[in-house]
Parts: structure tokens; sequence; C-alpha cells
């Protein structure tokens, strides 16, 4: 028996460090081996082809900010205003965390955290937890920004090269701890429904506020610079020089106060900065090493068990009693009880769903921020009624925009709920008919309230562009419509109704959209020319965007009688995957 | 039995996916009234089977009879007549669940009034009346089990399907669902079962059928069972009685050909 045992620790005793290695290895070619599987599901082909299209798109996307933040450092140290580079720096921490936080998990996920299984050692643990979100969009972008930076310094003076790139990349490590830090924190919290939708609601307040103050702030400098000086607010100025001292003492302000001391001779300040980059950087360290550790420890973070509240029986009766008043005033009795069920459950859905509800606010939200900037500016160079007498065709564009989502994935909140679809005795159409009344109940209501928005914020829209926009709303919607309910189906992703970041979206779904959108828009616009050019009125493109919405209403029809055929025929693809959520 | 008197009913029910054959050519009859186990290995053929028995699977050829109506071209009757508790429970996270019964009542076609006494009745007797704020999302497992069983049987089916209603089910929640269901047969249901559990199987069902590698390779009443697996060593031994789970073990090791021997031969560096 002990020969034997001798024999098994020997075939597993390899050394510590091989084991590592191995280790590393296998979970390379693991998440190889999942997006190669990721290809062989239905519909993969489509997503690879939405890949090859849409990571150029996203390259540039890269090409731009990186290109500005090259430029800006040139500018700043080749003009002896260093310690403006700590403007980049800010702006490039905050893209790091917000496209971290707006990007969406367009591939196959693997949660590491799931590897304190498996016999490895913590270290290992940690750096695979950093490694291995090294080629994350956020992470790659700051990284591109940061060398652009270091080539912009680099080339205004030679001699600040070196240092500057020993400075920028401490920041770019310091980035790197402080964001898998605020990830694994919020993860923690976030383990739960609750502080989710929490989570969910603090941002979607913070983006609105961030909106206004840009806009505030807009028109604040414009007021400044157009030569009305009026005195600043002391209480504002304070503020701002507090803010700009506070700046030098974080990691943005380091490295550009370092790169500024050196420049100006102050070595040992210079050296003194880049010390307290350094100790931010461990500071960060530490903070992600007390979240890992517990986790590779082990802990549970799922839902709290349920604690039993037990009701009395009157509060129960009276609880039913408001059920039952409640419930009867939501009926649709218009509807077949399928479509009114569907519907009812349609709304409770929206009501807790942050993300949806975003999506109601923000048309009003943005005609509002459109209305502060009242400068007479004639926006896209169209439209004789400038920004007041366009703004309800924008926001109703607008809207459209924001439906994409909702209407290419609709079945995506339901999850292993889909299942029920096919278990009922009812019509797939009926199902899709609900959430597409829903839809469409919203967007008139947006309608609505974005023309009586801009009437009380500017001018009514004229009745020939109110009419015109409709159609075209109308005509867009239904395309949007008919070709979403099959996408829906025949390309479906889970998602959390309650989370903002990290929602599952099918790439091809997306690329299909936005074509969509931008056929739309562009006919849209180039009709819009045609009633200018030809001094006509907007009649004419009301008249000509109510037949292509009659066109698209007949197409709309077509499908939905032919969505229990296209749902049969998906089902198994359809169920499997919302079931996995 | 004819298909016509049958309960559930299917003739060369065969589903391919691919090259591959999930089930193949299965014949079966279910009586009205029954308390039916089907059983299987893993990845033998049940839960395609189910899928394919409860509408969410079309087969890829043969017929399924359910109350005599032809479930192809019938479909929406049938649904109508018969509960179904799948794999993943079908449930919506984000409803509450006196909203999620309300909701499954009234896509049966019954009245709100009905629905609201009905849902009632059946989360008292689930034991989940106290947890009318919570989202179902926020449930245990065991609670979801439960009010997924509650929304299987909220029309009244007559037939009622279950795939593996007991994993992961504590004592007292399996004890309320066992005894519901034989509530129901008493009343007359009929009820089509899956489980691994195969002492909950014997104690419950009439009628057990066994599936592996696609094919139907035992179907009866486990006293048939037994006659169809019994030796001399179990003559020998009047006392011992088989259990459904040496049935179940002889039926899958003839079929499969293993043999102790090999087993022990096989991992002889484990342990």
């Amino acid at each position: 028996m002990a020969g034997m045992n001798e024999v098994r620790m020997t075939e597993i005793a390899i050394g510590t460090g091989q084991l590592s290695r191995q280790q590393f290895s296998t979970i390379t070619w693991l998440r190889w081996r999942i997006f190669v599987n990721s290809l062989r599901s239905k519909g993969a082909k489509g997503e690879l082809v939405a890949k090859i299209f849409s990571y150029p798109l996203l390259a540039l996307m890269v090409l731009g900010p990186s290109t500005g933040a090259g430029l800006a450092s040139w500018y700043f140290v080749s003009q002896g205003m260093e310690p403006y580079l700590a403007i980049p720096l800010w702006i490039i921490v905050l893209l790091w965390q917000f496209i971290g936080v707006s990007t969406s998990a367009t591939g196959p996920t693997f949660d590491l955290s799931t590897l304190t299984r498996f016999p490895i050692r913590y270290r290992d643990y940690l750096l695979m937890r950093l490694s291995f979100g090294l080629m994350d969009p956020p992470t790659l972008a700051g990284l591109c920004c940061l060398i652009a930076m270091s080539i912009g310094i680099g080339i205004a003076a030679p001699a600040l090269f070196a240092w500057s790139a020993i400075n920028l990349f401490v920041y770019a490590v310091c980035l790197v701890l402080f964001s898998r830090m605020i990830y694994a924190w919020t993860e923690r919290w976030l383990a739960q429904r609750r502080t989710r939708e929490l989570f969910t609601g603090i941002i979607l307040v913070a983006s609105l506020g961030f909106q206004f103050a840009g806009q505030a702030f807009g028109r604040f400098a414009q007021k400044m610079g157009s030569g009305h000086h009026t005195a600043v607010n002391p209480f504002l100025e304070k503020t701002a020089k507090g803010l700009v001292s506070v700046n030098w003492w974080l990691p943005p302000g380091l490295p550009a106060a370092s790169i500024d001391h050196l420049h100006a001779g102050l070595t040992s300040l210079a050296v003194a900065a880049l010390l307290g980059l350094l100790a931010y950087t461990a500071l960060f360290l530490l903070v992600l090493h007390l979240r890992l550790h517990a986790q590779y420890l082990g802990e549970n973070l799922g839902e709290a068990p349920a604690t039993a509240r037990k009701k009395s029986t009157a509060s129960r009766i009276k609880s039913v009693a408001s059920q039952t008043s409640s419930e009867s005033s939501s009926s649709f009795s218009i509807l077949s009880p399928a479509v009114a069920a569907n519907l009812i459950k349609e709304v409770r859905y929206l009501l807790r769903s942050g993300p949806k509800l975003y999506v109601l606010i923000m048309p009003v939200f943005v005609v509002f921020l459109f209305s502060m900037r009242n400068t007479g500016m004639n926006y896209a160079g169209f439209g004789p009624h400038g920004i007041e007498g366009i703004l309800f065709t924008y926001g109703c564009a607008y809207t459209q925009l924001l439906f994409v989502g909702m209407i290419y994935n609709s079945l995506g909140s339901d999850g292993a709920g889909t299942r029920f679809y096919f278990i009922a005795p009812l019509r797939f159409r009926d199902v899709m008919l609900a959430k597409n009344l829903l839809t469409f109940i919203i967007f008139s209501i947006e309608a609505i309230l974005i023309y009586v928005a801009t009437s009380f914020l500017s001018t009514p829209a004229p009745l020939a562009l109110t009419a015109a926009t409709i159609a075209w709303s109308l005509f867009t919607l239904f395309l949007n419509l008919s070709i979403g309910n099959v996408r829906s189906i025949v390309s479906p992703k889970a998602m959390d109704p309650a989370k903002v970041r990290s929602q599952n979206v099918s790439g091809l779904n997306s690329l299909i959209s936005l074509a969509v959108v931008i056929v739309c828009v562009v006919l849209g616009s180039i009709m819009f020319y045609i009633c200018q050019y030809l001094h006509a009125s907007y009649w004419l493109a009301t008249a000509t965007f109510s037949g292509l919405a009659a066109l698209t209403f007949a197409m709309y029809a077509i499908v939905m009688n032919r969505m229990d055929g296209i749902a049969a025929s998906h089902a198994e693809n359809l169920t499997a995957t919302l079931s996995k959520a | 039995m004819k298909a016509m008197d049958a309960a559930i009913s299917t003739s060369g029910l065969t589903r391919r996916f691919g090259d591959f054959v999930a089930v193949q050519n299965v014949n079966l009859s279910v009586a009205p009234g029954q308390f039916f186990g089907f059983l299987g290995p893993n990845g033998a053929g049940k839960s395609t089977t189910i899928k394919m028995l409860t509408g969410l699977l079309a087969p890829t050829s043969g017929s399924i009879q359910v109350l005599g109506m032809d479930f192809a071209t019938h479909s929406i009757e049938v649904k109508r007549q018969i509960g179904v508790v799948p794999e993943g429970l079908a449930l919506f996270g984000r409803l509450t669940a006196s909203e999620y019964l309300r909701f499954v009542g009234q896509m049966y076609g019954l009245d709100r009034a009905t629905t609201l006494q009905r849902s009632e009745e059946l989360l008292e007797f689930m034991s989940l009346a106290g947890e009318t704020k919570k989202l179902i999302t926020d449930f245990s497992h065991g609670m979801q089990k439960k009010l997924a069983l509650a929304a299987a049987v909220i029309h009244g089916p007559k037939i009622l399907f279950l795939d593996e209603p007991f994993e992961g089910v504590d004592a007292i929640a399996a004890g309320t669902l066992k005894q519901m269901l034989q509530g129901m047969i008493a009343r007359g249901a009929t009820i089509f079962l899956t489980s691994h559990v195969l002492e909950i199987v014997e104690r419950l069902c009439s009628h057990v059928a066994i599936i592996n590698h696609g094919q139907l390779i035992a179907n009866g009443s486990l006293e048939e069972l037994r006659a169809g697996v019994h030796t001399q060593a179990d003559s020998d031994n009047a006392s011992a009685r088989l259990t459904l789970e040496e049935i179940f073990i002889r039926v899958i090791g003839k079929e499969d050909g293993a043999t102790n021997a090999q087993s022990e031969q096989e991992l002889s560096w484990l342990g």
C-alpha cells in the first residue's frame, strides 16, 4: 500500500513552477477552446461575420482617442504646458472605467473565480485574474492612448521620453489594478440582485447627471467666451481651484507633475511624484488582494437565504384584496386573454427593469438637453425651422435608436420562461404581439411626451413636419419589428433585465439592426433634403413615408402570420439558449 | 390498448439531431389514471422524449396521440389538457409567485376569479403564501420547483408531465409534492414522470418504462418487469424481492454488456 502511495505521489509531484506554467497554458487553451466551440453553435457563422465587421470599427474607435491623446501630449509639452498632461490622463481613466461599463460581452465569457476549486496557488490565481483581463476592450484602448502619449511627449521633448514612458507605464499598471479592484469589489457587492439593481440605478442617474452637467458646463463656457462677462460664482471658482490642487495628489495628476518637475530640473520632486504613483499602485494591489484572497479561500456570494416572513391572515387577505383590485384595473379587455396576460407580464417586467426604464426617460431628457443649447444653430444644416422646429424629429429618431436593443432581442429577458410559450396552449404570434404592443405603446407615449416637451421648451414642430416624422417613425418601427421579431427567435441571447454591464448580445443582430437604422435615417434625411430642395412642403415626405409605413406594416403582418412556424423551427435552440441564463 | 383509449401513446417516435439518433422508434402506451415512470441512464433519451410529448420538440418521424388527439394536428387542444414541469422549470424570474400563477392561469384560459382563487390555494398548499413580494428569481431551487408544479396544475390538467420533479427538493417539500400527485391520481389524472430517484418512482409509479440509447428496452408494471429479469438465483432466495434499482441495473447492464469483472479492471489505480 505504501508503495502504491509512493508511485501515485511521484506521478503528480511535478515541480510547483512547472504546475503553474501548466495551469497558465491550460487556461489559455481553455479560453481558446471556448471561443472555437462557440463557433460551432447555431448561427455562429453569422456571429463570426459580425465580429469581422465590428472589430475594425472598434479599432477605429480606439484610434481616435489614441491620436487625440498623442497630439494633446505633443502640444502641451512643446508649449511648455506639462501640467496640462493631467487632462488626457484624467480622460483616459474615465474612458477606461466607462468603456468597461458600457461595452457588452459579445463573446463567450469564463468566470475565473471558478478556478479556486483546482490546486492552484494564490499567487498564480492573482496573476491569472490580472493577466487574463488584459485583452478586454477598455484595457486595450487605455494602453493605446498611453503609448500614443509617450510617443507625443517623445517627439516634443526627446529628453523626456524615457522618464515619461516609465511614468506612463506605472500609470498603466496602476489603472489596470484600479479597474480590477473596482471590478472585484463591485462583483462582491453586486452578487445579490437588490444591490445589483441599486447599482444600476446609480449608474443611470450618474449618466443622466453627467450629460446634464456637460450641457450646463458648455453653456457656461459659451457665456464666458461670448464676451458677456458675468461675475463667476465665487463658490464655483473656489471649488474649481480646490479640485485642481487635489488633482496633483491623485494618480492622473502625479505622472503629469512628475514629468513637469523633471522638465523643470526638479529631479527629487519628479521622483517623489513617481513614488506617490507607485504607492497608489501598491494600495490598489493590496485592496484587490484582500478581495481575491477572500475569494480564493472560498466564500458564498449567492442570494441571502430566504427569511421566512409569516404574515397574519388579516394582512394576507388585505394583500389579496388589493391585488385583485389592482389587477382588475390593469386588464386589457379588448385583447385576447393570451395577449392581455402577456402584455401585463411585459408591463411588470418593464417596471422592474432599470435599463428599460432608462430607455423611457432618455428621449425626453435628451430633448431637454438639446433645448438647453438654444443657440440658434441650424443643426445638420437643414430644415428651415432650425433646432427649435426639428427637435421633435430628433427626439423620435433617437427613441427609435434606443428601442433597437429591446426589439432585436425581445425574448432575452424571459430566460428559461421561454419554454412556457411552447408548453402552454397559445400561439407564439400572440407572445410577440404583446411584446410589440408594449413597444408601440411606449413609443406613442414617448412621442407625445417629446412633442409636449418641445412645445413647452422651444416651439411646437410645424404640423407637416410632425406628420412626416410620425409617418417615418411608423415606417421605421414596423420595419424594425418585422426583422427584430425574427432575429429575436433566430438568434436570442439571455439577458438580465437588472443589469447594464456585460449583457450578452448577438453580434449579427447588432449589425443588422444598425444597418436597418442607418437605412431608415438615410431615407429620412434624403426625403427631408428633397423637400427642402424642391421647396416642397413636408407633406410630400408625409405621403412618401405613409406609403412606406403601409408597406412595412404589410410586411409585419406577413411575418406575424408566419411567427408560429418560425418559432417552432427554432424552438430547440431558442429554449436551450435562453435557459442558460 | 388502442391509441384512442390510451392517455398517451406514441408510434414509431424518432428524433434525430444530425447523424445522432436520440430517440428511435419508441412505441409507448400509457393508460388513463396511471402513474407512469419513465427511466433511463443519463443521455438515454428521456428528456428528448418528454420534450416531444409536451410539444417542446418536434419529432423527426412517428406520431404522438394524447387523449386520442394527434399532437401534430391538435397541439393547442392537447396543451390545454396537459400540465408540464419541464427541465429548467420555465419560470419568469421577474414576477412574483402570485403574478406568475395569474399569468399562467390566464394563458390556459381561466377567468380571473378562478385563477386568483386557485393560485391562493396552491400557494398556501405549497407553503409559498408568505412570499408574496419576493421575485421568483430570489426563490430557492426547492421553492421554484414547488411553484413550477403549482403552475403546471393550476388549470386542472388531465395529464401531468414531470421532468425530474424531486431533484434538489428537500424531504418536506418532496412530501408535499408526493401528497399532491397521489391526490391527482386518486381523482383520475395520469402522471408521466422521469426521475433518477428510483425509490420514489418505485413507491409512486404503477407502471415503468426504461429507455437506453434512444430505444425502449422495458415496459410494463413493476411485477411484469420483475418477472422479466428474474433469474434462478432469485428463485433460490424466495424472501428477496427485487427493487426497482436492481431491476434497472439488470436491464441496463444486460443492454450495455457491462460485467463486474470489467468494472474491477478499470480504474485500478483509484483508492
